[in-house]
């Protein structure tokens, strides 16, 4: 897991680190060159959250804007994708 | 006289079917709905030029040709999918507007950040300044989120 922020300090972002027990890498994307290849944020016109699920062999399999209605299909998309080779 | 009234009626009759019949792949009601507009898609660098699947909000539109044309579509923004049967897609936002045809030639490319493309790969530094790339997580399950705050 990773996450990815733009637009604040690396600072703050640690200091959330540590109040949340955040174990996975996070990116600062002061560039936003990340975010851009994702496609993800509302300068591309989608709601923030953006949730990316890449399976084994790097395809994407699952993806959210801001919708929280499919959270139930990212938990079941992520038991598949973990079971298969 | 109650014939020829009976053929007149006959001949409306089928003038109406006809009109219904033509009338059917323009506009369903052969009034023109004054809140659409057209869509004009082509796919371009896809294996398979004939056929492509179009998606328009999350809702199937099933097999079309290449290039085709969808009418009727409502007034406003709609996420447009398309994709060949090898699975290279594409996912856009599309504008219609009131009795307009948008014409969109769409690059089916595999690379992109939608569902069945290959993950575009990146190489970026973590706040620990640790490098974090994609492709050195294949064979791992990946989850991207993305987010902002102000």
């Amino acid at each position: 897991m990773s996450a990815f922020e733009s637009k604040s300090s690396t600072s703050w972002l640690k200091t959330y680190r540590t109040s949340k027990g955040i174990s996975y890498p996070m990116v600062f994307d002061t560039t936003g060159q990340v975010s851009s290849l994702f496609r993800a944020g509302a300068v591309f016109g989608n709601q923030p959250p953006t949730y990316v699920l890449v399976d084994k062999k790097g395809i994407v399999r699952f993806r959210s804007d801001g919708e929280f209605n499919k959270v139930v299909q990212l938990s079941d998309s992520i038991t598949v994708l973990l079971g298969e080779p | 006289m109650t014939l020829r009234r009976c053929g007149l009626f006959l001949a409306l009759f089928c003038a109406a079917w006809a009109f219904g019949v033509m009338g059917c792949g323009d506009s369903p009601s052969g009034v023109p709905n004054p809140y659409t507009g057209s869509l004009r898609i082509a796919a371009m660098d896809t294996l398979i030029f004939d056929s492509i699947s179009v998606g328009l909000d999350d809702i199937s539109l099933g097999k079309m040709g290449n290039p085709c044309t969808l009418k009727d579509v409502i007034v406003g923004t709609h996420r447009l999918t398309v994709q060949d049967s090898s699975g290279a897609r594409v996912d856009t936002l599309v504008a219609v507007r009131r009795n307009e045809m948008a014409s969109l030639v769409m690059r089916l490319t595999r690379i992109g950040p939608f569902v069945g493309n290959e993950a575009p790969d990146f190489s970026a530094r973590d706040i620990d300044n640790r490098n974090l790339d994609l492709a050195s997580l294949r064979g791992k399950v990946v989850f991207l989120v993305f987010f902002e705050y102000t």
